[in-house]
């Protein structure tokens, strides 16, 4: 009896917690279809008069596009490059069996817990006198120099497990270690690679500070950024702000639905960072 | 032979080098960099004062780093929080009890979320007259209904409550892996010898996750003090009245002279230098105390 009892709280409560992520999200989607005066005489209802026109004016202000370019080529330079680089550098650790690799691999992986925060006092001042603040070419460089340790230490792991007789195959076809990266390891690692792909894309795609400082005019900023500093503004017009945020999280989610399973096991190789 | 190693270096180097040159400029020369600038005075972005330790004496001094250090410390409050609930959340889901897929997909899907989107909604949700309160309301619990991000005391704990329901997702993919790991047939016997789930919980789920707890703590702990920036500048911005001010906030706001008497670059260094030595130091403590452990432990097989 106080078994049952207990299961069916323990069972109720993973439901309230599952029901509880779905708060954020039924609130985005319900206030991103009201209009701005509807929204500020009641704003825990529901919408009296749905209506599409917040996502009009977003297109129209011209802003919100700007941003969202800036955002999809942030995040896709950013990516790529912190892929080819990691990818390198893994091959370079785990193949050539160089003394001192795997000391080295275990310093860039510590670089993981270095908080970006910190980073920015020197980078800030750096870049000032290098001309790269608010410029696309300095947040590229940060974004893919932070995605690096995480993304090395993740590709050195999946490429050790890579069965040695393979590549010795290779080896003895004649293959110098250069060719073998492309024709051997990389075409084996391709779910490892893509689930990288999604993560650091994520990163890049979410982040707030990197933006702030070194993006700061409208022209270059991407849309997290764009919809925060929108959101100090128009605080009047929630919804429009609303709109923005419900799509800017459209791609998260798609991408997340569409690679939840390969993604959960990379961020779980993430987080066992050090470990 | 001698020709093989030679390509072997080259082809090293090759490959390397991009990543050292990206890890240098981002990385190395700044931490570099960010230790000498905690020891000057920084007039124009090219010109520089040393003045020794002067920074780090203004911070002793200044009554907003000390509550931004206590409202970091507060937060940490969230480490065990964490702990336990994805725990728990994970051996509920190791059940299997219908729904179990549909429910961990839906917290790990709220931890992916940009953060900066997340924190936008849930300030107009926990507004005064916001979802949250009229739904109090609308329950008859109106007497729970309260400003909380508004109010200066409450704030920082609501911020607090965000970041835990936001974060567990992580928490609740490392002990689910882990739990995989484990043998049913531990849980079974457990079961044949009649222990109830929290009985099992107690004898089984803890002991066997141990090896992955010391590790959460540090990743968390070091999480909470050092990367949850978004959460706090767009929930409250660090307000209301630098109540819910971090170390985060305060370096930013140093940083890029939002704070009261304006920029101040070295400060702002110091505040990093602190923060550094402090995760340092939590890494250290936690491989120390492995040590001990496995130490001890082997001991004891030694013994037996």
């Amino acid at each position: 009896m106080i078994a049952r009892l207990g299961r069916g709280i323990g069972r109720s409560a993973l439901w309230l917690l599952a029901g509880l992520t779905l708060v954020p999200l039924y609130f985005l989607v319900t206030t991103a279809v009201r209009p701005g005066d509807d929204y500020a005489a009641d704003p825990g209802g529901l919408p009296s008069r749905p209506t599409l026109e917040n996502f009009d004016r977003l297109f129209e202000i011209g802003d919100f596009v700007t941003w969202l370019g800036n955002s999809l080529l942030l995040t896709g330079a950013s990516t790529a490059i912190a892929i080819v680089v990691a990818t390198m550098a893994a091959h370079a650790l785990t193949y050539l069996e160089l003394p001192g690799s795997e000391l080295v691999l275990r310093l860039i992986a510590s670089l993981m817990v270095i908080p970006p925060i910190l980073l920015i006092v020197p980078l800030f001042v750096q870049f000032a006198s290098l001309d790269l603040i608010d410029s696309y070419l300095g947040a590229i460089l940060i974004y893919s120099g932070l995605a690096l340790p995480f993304a090395i230490y993740m590709l050195a792991r999946f490429f050790r497990a890579i069965p040695k007789s393979v590549l010795e195959a290779a080896r003895i076809d004649g293959a110098g270690p250069l060719r073998v990266l492309p024709a051997v390891v990389v075409p084996l690692s391709k779910p490892a690679i893509a689930t990288l792909a999604v993560v650091t894309a994520f990163f890049v795609w979410n982040d707030l500070l990197i933006a702030l400082v070194f993006l700061q005019s409208e022209e270059h900023r991407p849309l997290m950024a764009g919809l925060t500093t929108l959101a100090g503004r128009q605080t009047q017009d929630v919804p429009l702000v609303i709109g923005g945020v419900l799509l800017s999280i459209v791609p998260i989610v798609l991408l997340y639905l569409a690679s939840q399973r390969s993604m959960v096991r990379g961020l779980y190789a993430g987080s066992s960072r050090g470990g | 032979m001698a020709r093989r190693r030679a390509t072997r270096l080259l082809s090293a180097l090759l490959l390397l080098a991009p990543a050292l040159a990206l890890l240098g400029i981002v990385f190395a020369y700044p931490i570099v960099r960010l230790v000498e600038l905690s020891t000057q005075d920084v007039i124009t972005y090219e010109r520089t004062l040393g003045v020794g330790l002067d920074n780090y004496r203004f911070l002793w001094d200044d009554p907003e780093f000390r509550r931004s250090l206590a409202n970091s410390g507060r937060l940490l409050l969230a480490v065990p929080l964490l702990l336990g609930l994805s725990v728990l959340v994970a051996a509920g889901l190791r059940e299997r009890l219908r729904g179990w897929r549909l429910q961990s997909g839906l917290i790990v899907l709220l931890y992916v979320l940009p953060i900066p989107a997340f924190a936008l909604a849930l300030r107009q949700i926990l507004r005064g007259d916001g979802l949250f309160n009229q739904t109090l309301e609308t329950a008859g619990l109106s007497f729970l209904a309260e400003e909380w991000l508004a109010s200066a005391s409450l704030a920082i704990w609501t911020v607090l409550a965000i970041i835990v329901i936001k974060e567990l997702g992580l928490g609740v993919l490392i002990f689910s892996a882990r739990l995989n790991r484990v043998d049913d047939d531990l849980y079974e016997a457990a079961r044949m010898d009649g222990a109830r789930w929290w009985r099992q919980l107690w004898h089984v789920t803890l002991p066997q996750t141990r090896d992955v707890m010391g590790f959460y703590v540090v990743i968390a702990a070091v999480t909470i003090v050092s990367w949850v920036f978004a959460y706090v500048y767009v929930l409250t911005g660090g307000g209301p009245a630098n109540s819910t001010s971090i170390l985060e906030i305060y370096l930013y706001r140093r940083m890029f002279g939002v704070a009261s008497g304006g920029q101040d670059i070295g400060t702002a260094a110091a505040v990093g230098v602190l923060m550094l030595v402090a995760i340092v130091a939590a890494f250290a403590l936690a491989a120390a105390a492995r040590y001990v452990v496995l130490t001890v432990r082997r001991r004891r097989a030694v013994a037996r």
